[in-house]
């Protein structure tokens, strides 16, 4: 008796032929744009001539530099904090809205879902400029502290990290918004009535039943504001009034200033190893979180 | 009634916005150790009931006693009630017995005495050994007993079910149904669950309350429910059943158009018109032309076979009829054949008549 | 060829040769220099010289042009490549630029010394001097020398970019000033920018070193005297220009033939003309940059408006850039790590 052939034998050659095809505009997409630079990056820091990606030889000196030079040491370290507390910071404002907006059953949750997420139309650099205007020591806190006679002169609150944290911090919420509410997929009001019903009052639903579920949101919320903040440079350059030394800083001068390639390509990938551990991290925490 | 254990008086919920009240002042009384089954349409104001028993919706007007004392304002947490929910609503980041423990833990019970009290409700709804297994680990009829597991182990003075055998497939239907009932009664706790399927209700319940359009049609013993449907809805909702209307001559006795002269049980203003149901298993064959009250000779339309019985439709006299004939009782009818069926006046009934004492003592 | 037609001939392949157009791409700075260079320079060349087109083509600094020139480094397309002297000398490391040949550039002899550099590769033709720009409406006397900008009355009314170019022209500066010679230490410097520095409201002026002074968000800030003079004259004077007396250092921009252009005869003719005293003078006068042709004389006011005060025209100072090159990325370190992270 003939069976009927099962489905897990390979697809014929043509099909895999026509697959090639289909999968060929984005692989090459994906070839020019991603893959060829990031070997040109990979290639140029080991370079020794300032030709970088296009001659020259092949040295370790940069990634020495990056590696054994204290400054770099702090530069890393700065860019790590930053990472921290703007992730901290994003996701502890970020986390009511994202629980608000995933729990409200109002008719304008779409509207308001929208508004939340609504600041990422206008550029980064905009709000940062927007932010600039507000901390400056002539702008909107400053000037409003000062009309109530609260502080004499102004308070620094530009032109420094503090500065750009906080306009990271505004700036990449609606991310940690966004990425909380896909990620509170396990929440539902069945299990906080359940919860009640057993005798939770509100409190401790919120802190038995709602924050654990809500985790793996919180966390990927965390993640991505982290990477994101550990390889801004528009807001640290603007808002840091010079003074705030991050990586993606410190590669941008390197390339663009003192113009050595070879040492901005070997930074860039530090920072690339940088946040690739902590994504590994996340991972690990979070599959064991899932169990 | 005041020894009732849940008094439930002029219950209203009308949500804000809407042209009519879900739940329009229902009021029954339920004593310890019953339990009560909430049966309706979609959309009857049955579950809206429950979750007002339960605390999660505030009603907007009327009285909840529970052992005389008046709980509408105690929030939730307080009521000391446990809930089933349809899709169990068991928490997904904790194990089986730490599902089954919250309650205890809520109440502040100590570790040990938690251990115990799970260990002892794990048995009871037979899901022994398996209190560290996590909840995606489970069977959706595991994940039930689990769900009353929680509920029952915190001893609360009430258990509610809102469509307890919805989610399951047919066999693990009746197989908790069996298995709810038994529970409730070696636990005695007082319970009301609520359906859309009559006969988990009627199987299940000691007392049903049949719901439509937030109103509440009738209530009474699931035996009362099926015999002596008191209005039209719950007529057709429970059982199926053959209407006649007719307008009445006598005592006991009015004209159906066509069919003539119907004999039936109930009290009736003379010349009213009223509305008589006959089950199909009481309707059975007889010999043509043999004498007797309640005759109808007709044809047979259609013909379904069901195993124990068989399902006839006839055409008598201008009225259409279904018959359930047991099959075991020698030749069947056929499509096409002449037959008469009759039935007793006892078991025509009158809709909207009073309960009467049990009729027939072998039933 | 019969001999009668040969006079013909000569006399059309005479008019052929004439009439041959060449077009030569140039690269240099976008906006007021471009606008200023086209007219005072490529014109009145174009004009001399109707057989050769010359296009210029805008590009947004020098660290872009050397990204451009690096990519199109084995078939090259430019020509000539307008750059900052210190961007120049890097690229002369890759072997961009071609050496003038000093017969088909002949204005290569009024050039001083210094601005011949990297064996002729590099000519430094213009020179901008760093300055001291102030708020005309907010400062009522403005500063005179570099010392004034550590007056505790500027505490945080001050914004400096020192992390480029600009600082590796003001170490040199305050080097002098405190007596001391760039060559040997710039500690004196370091240390003077360390006396100023908790004075400074930000190290990175967004958008840029003159609108912060023309806002009003800061008093002083370092800058390049090209585009102040011009700011001054078409914003209504908010912005003042006070060149110190202790003189200044211009940044300098240099002219380069890119090694491998197609049309080097061409392009050596242009910059021979961009070399010369007459469109140096135009540029200057109009620009505000300084000359650097030795047989340019400019009027006194020019001269006032480029260099400062007769004191200060004295006491302006050039730098040995191949040398300064060299320690360019170390400067800017020492700057970064000792001044601007500390503060």
């Amino acid at each position: 008796m003939s069976t009927p052939t099962l489905s897990s034998t390979p697809p014929k050659r043509r099909h895999r032929g026509l697959l090639l095809v289909l999968l060929a505009p984005g692989l090459l997409a994906l070839l020019a744009t991603f893959i060829l630079p990031m070997a040109w990056l990979f290639r140029a820091s080991f370079s020794d001539s300032v030709m970088a990606a296009f001659g020259g030889g092949w040295t370790l000196t940069h990634y020495l530099a990056a590696v054994t030079d204290p400054f770099y040491w702090r530069v890393a370290l700065n860019t790590l904090t930053l990472g921290v507390a703007v992730s901290f910071f994003a996701v502890l404002l970020g986390y009511p809205i994202a629980l608000f907006l995933a729990r409200t059953q109002s008719r304008w949750r779409g509207v308001l879902t929208a508004l939340a997420v609504a600041p990422l139309l206008t550029s980064a650099v905009v709000r940062t400029y927007g932010w600039m205007v507000i901390l400056g020591d002539r702008g909107v806190v400053n000037g409003s502290l000062q009309a109530l006679s609260l502080i004499d002169t102004p308070l620094r609150l530009s032109n420094n990290s503090f500065g750009a944290t906080v306009a990271l911090v505004e700036i990449l919420m609606p991310y940690a918004i966004l990425a909380m509410l896909a990620g509170f997929g396990r929440l539902s009001t069945q299990l906080e009535e359940a919860a009640a019903m057993l005798g939770a009052n509100r409190l401790r639903v919120f802190w038995r039943i709602i924050l654990p579920l809500s985790l793996p949101g919180i966390l990927t919320g965390a993640l991505l504001v982290f990477v994101m903040a550990i390889s801004s440079f528009v807001t640290p350059r603007l808002m840091g009034g010079g003074r705030v030394f991050v990586l993606g800083t410190e590669v941008f001068n390197e390339a663009t200033v003192t113009l050595n390639w070879p040492l901005a390509a070997a930074l860039s990938i530090v920072l690339l190893v940088l946040f690739s551990s902590v994504i590994v991290i996340y991972q690990r925490a979070l599959r064991r979180l899932e169990e | 009634m005041t020894d009732s254990h849940v008094i439930v008086e002029h219950l209203v919920k009308t949500y804000p916005g809407a042209s009519a009240p879900s739940v329009d002042d229902v009021g029954f009384s339920l004593p310890r150790g019953e339990m009560l089954a909430l049966l309706g349409p979609s959309g009857c104001g049955k579950t809206t009931m429950l979750r007002m028993i339960a605390g999660l919706v505030a009603p907007s007007s009327g009285s909840i006693r529970l052992n005389g004392r008046e709980i509408s304002q105690i929030p939730v947490h307080k009521r000391n009630m446990g809930m089933v929910f349809q899709a169990y609503a068991l928490f997904p980041h904790l194990s089986v017995a730490e599902n089954i423990a919250f309650g205890l833990e809520m109440r502040g019970v100590a570790k040990a005495e938690r251990v115990e009290k799970v260990k002892r409700a794990l048995d009871l709804v037979k899901l022994t050994g398996l209190g560290d297994r996590r909840i995606t680990q489970l069977s959706g009829g595991q994940q039930q007993r689990c769900a009353i597991a929680r509920s029952l182990v915190i001893e609360p003075e009430l258990l509610l079910l809102d469509e307890p055998l919805s989610n399951l497939d047919a066999k693990l239907r009746d197989e908790m149904r069996d298995e709810i009932r038994e529970i409730q009664n070696r636990t005695g706790v007082t319970a009301i669950f609520v359906t859309h399927d009559q006969d988990e209700a009627l199987s299940m319940a000691d007392r049903l309350a049949v719901m439509s359009a937030g109103k509440l049609e009738q209530i009474g013993s699931p035996r009362e429910i099926f015999d002596r449907p008191q209005t039209d809805f719950v007529a057709s909702f429970i059982g199926a059943g053959n209407f006649l209307t007719g307008q009445t001559t006598g005592r006991g006795e009015a004209q159906v158009e066509g069919v003539g002269a119907v004999r039936f049980v109930g009290e009736a203003a003379h010349g009213s018109r009223v509305r008589l149901l006959v089950r199909p298993h009481r309707l059975a064959l007889v010999e043509a032309g043999s004498g007797g009250v309640n005759r109808f000779a007709g044809r047979v339309e259609n013909v379904v076979y069901r195993g124990q019985l068989m399902s006839i439709t006839v055409a008598a006299q201008g009225v259409r009829l279904q018959a359930d004939i047991p099959t075991h009782a020698g030749a069947l009818p056929e499509r096409g054949q002449q037959v008469t069926l009759s039935v007793a006046p006892e078991d025509v009934t009158l809709v909207g008549a009073e309960a009467s004492p049990p009729m027939d003592p072998a039933i | 060829m019969k001999a009668r037609y040969l006079p013909l001939a000569v006399l059309l392949a005479a008019a052929g040769t004439a009439q041959a157009q060449e077009e030569i791409n140039v690269i240099g700075f976008s906006g007021v220099f471009a606008d200023n260079y086209q007219r005072l320079v490529i014109e009145p060349f174009e004009a001399a010289h109707p057989d050769i087109t010359v296009n210029y083509q805008p590009s947004r600094n020098s660290a872009e042009t050397l990204a451009l020139l690096r990519r199109q480094a084995r078939n090259p397309t430019i020509d000539v490549a307008l750059i900052d002297v210190s961007v120049a000398i890097t690229a002369n490391e890759a072997g961009l630029f071609a050496a003038l040949d000093e017969a088909s550039v002949p204005n290569l002899a009024h050039q001083p010394d210094w601005a011949r550099i990297n064996g002729d590769r590099t000519i430094a033709f213009s020179q901008d001097n760093l300055a001291i720009l102030y708020n005309t409406e907010t400062v009522s006397e403005p500063p005179t020398s570099w010392n004034d900008l550590a007056d505790p009355k500027y505490k945080g009314r001050i914004a400096a970019r020192l992390g480029d170019t600009r600082g590796v022209i003001l170490l040199p500066i305050l080097t002098h000033v405190a007596g001391g010679d760039y060559k040997e230490s710039i500690d004196p410097g370091i240390e003077a920018m360390n006396a100023f520095a908790p004075n400074v409201l930000t190290w990175d002026p967004a958008p840029d070193c003159y609108a912060v002074v023309q806002s009003g968000e800061v008093d002083l800030s370092i800058c390049w005297n090209g585009r102040s003079q011009y700011l001054h004259d078409t914003q209504d004077g908010i912005i003042g220009v006070a060149a110190p007396v202790e003189g200044s250092i211009g940044q300098t921009n240099t002219i380069n033939l890119i090694e491998g252009s197609q049309h080097a005869d061409a392009a050596q003719t242009f910059i021979d003309y961009a070399l010369g005293a007459e469109a140096q003078t135009a540029f200057a006068e109009q620009s505000f940059y300084g000359p650097v042709n030795t047989q340019v004389e400019l009027d006194p006011e020019v001269a006032q408006r480029i260099y400062g005060s007769p004191e200060a025209q004295e006491a302006q100072m050039t730098l040995d850039w191949p040398w300064v090159a060299e320690r360019y990325a170390r400067w800017i370190q020492r700057i970064n790590r000792e001044v601007i992270a500390v503060n």
